[in-house]
């Protein structure tokens, strides 16, 4: 729940950020600062929505903490990636760098995901057999 | 590997390499000089006595024969034996607007200038900078080429880039004459071979066959409301139109791309083209600046990566 609401505050800072620098950009608008607020939302607080009340159970958190550490990781870089974007289509220009950050984003929170879930399924399966 | 499943260890790395490559980053695309060389090739007046050879257009310009006839300067006129340029400043649409009619007797009266003299990315000189080193007459910033990494760039019929950014460009072939090319339709190279002496990269054209071809719509990515503006035009064989407004001031609000428009197409252009703009925007006239060129934030001069000029 913790996780939530510190996701839910960066989205409500993305947005906020946003607004500011695109008041700044004499009219130039970018879908990926405009829309940046969209990562830490979906894929921080929709995202822990469901941990939460799929997966309650803290101590599955704790035996998946590098899925975890890999999936924020993954959303980190991928609210920096399209930050980044946004700040290059305002000023006009680009990197061949910001690519990096959406492919490293993706790659870690697919793994993180994906590693949590198999996690959980696994101590699901676990658990169901203990109990008979 | 233990290490990484304590949180906030993870986290305070992963946040310090996250900033350090974000910091790099931003230091590569607007900080650090990166020379480039030009996508060499020359043409048929290509000389062979140098290991690499420069490709340049086939209708190269000849320098023309200098003139000797004594300038006649005044605050808003040049006049020798080969450029005649006046200077109107009019204020419109609650914007200064400065206008120059430039009528030359060659087209190598009319050329681009690279900052330091060199191609690449980050490397800038003011436009004043630029136009003092080459003795120009009049100049005005470029299509600040160096901060993308797309978009040809033919310079004095050099080609510099041929890596299509698919925008509208500028075409000055070796008469002088302006044509507007689409870089999803050709490449730099073919251009050059066509005699393309200067091809500035950033758009959108205004006016081509003396109608104009922005619509209160279609706005450059760059700049979708009233800016300051730099933009060229011809109307007709070596007689061109630059424009520049002011913009982002108490006094000033600058123009939309529609209005610019308008201003060339009333003054007979054929083809007009827009120009980097903005805080780049820049017209260096006898020595001085003209226009105030500003960024809304402050007030000075932009470095820039090139200037187009008349000398």
């Amino acid at each position: 729940m913790k996780t939530l609401l510190v996701y839910l505050a960066v989205s409500a800072f993305c947005v906020f950020f946003s607004t500011v620098y695109s008041h700044f950009g004499h009219g130039v608008r970018s879908a990926s600062m405009s829309l940046l607020f969209l990562y830490p939302l979906l894929g921080g607080a929709f995202a822990y929505l469901l941990v939460w009340l799929f997966c309650p159970a803290p101590e599955r958190i704790r035996h998946s903490r590098v899925h975890f550490n890999l999936y924020n990781a993954g959303i980190a870089t991928l609210a920096v990636g399209s930050t980044l974007r946004g700040v290059f289509d305002i000023a006009g220009t680009s990197s061949p760098y910001t690519v990096l950050y959406f492919a490293a984003g993706w790659l870690f929170a697919g793994i993180g995901a994906l590693g949590f879930i198999r996690s959980a399924i696994t101590r699901s399966r676990a658990g169901a057999s203990g109990e008979r | 590997m233990h290490v990484f499943h304590k949180p906030f260890r993870w986290a305070i790395l992963y946040t310090l390499i996250l900033t350090l490559a974000t910091a790099y980053v931003l230091l590569d695309t607007f900080v650090i000089p990166r020379a480039g060389t030009a996508a060499i090739s020359t043409a048929s007046a290509a000389s062979a006595d140098t290991d690499t050879t420069v490709e340049t257009a086939a209708g190269a310009q000849s320098d023309a024969d200098p003139d000797e006839t004594a300038a006649v300067i005044t605050d808003t006129s040049y006049t020798d034996g080969n450029i005649q340029i006046t200077l109107e400043t009019i204020y419109v649409y609650d914007t200064a607007v400065y206008i120059a009619d430039i009528q030359v007797s060659d087209a190598s009266y009319l050329k681009t200038a690279l900052a330091q003299g060199l191609y690449g990315r980050n490397i800038k000189e003011t436009t004043s900078d630029m136009a003092e080193e080459n003795g120009a007459v009049l100049a005005i910033n470029g299509d600040y080429y160096g901060f993308r990494n797309d978009g040809y760039v033919i310079r004095n019929g050099i080609l510099y880039r041929d890596v299509s950014g698919d925008n509208e460009d500028l075409v000055i072939d070796g008469e002088g004459n302006f044509s507007i090319i689409d870089e999803s339709g050709t490449t730099a190279q073919s251009l050059l071979d066509a005699g393309a002496w200067q091809v500035l990269s950033f758009g959108p054209a205004l006016v081509t066959d003396g109608e104009i071809a922005v619509s209160a719509d279609s706005e450059v990515s760059q700049s979708k409301s009233s800016n300051p503006r730099t933009a060229i035009g011809q109307i007709g064989p070596l007689h061109y139109l630059v424009i520049v407004s002011d913009g982002r001031t108490g006094e000033s609000a600058g123009l939309s791309l529609l209005e610019l428009a308008g201003l060339f197409y009333e003054r007979g252009c054929t083809v007009a083209y827009n120009l980097d703009g903005g805080g780049s925007t820049t017209l260096w006239f006898n020595g001085q600046v003209i226009n105030t060129p500003t960024d809304g934030r402050s007030y000075g001069e932009r470095k820039v990566s090139d200037i187009v000029y008349f000398i």
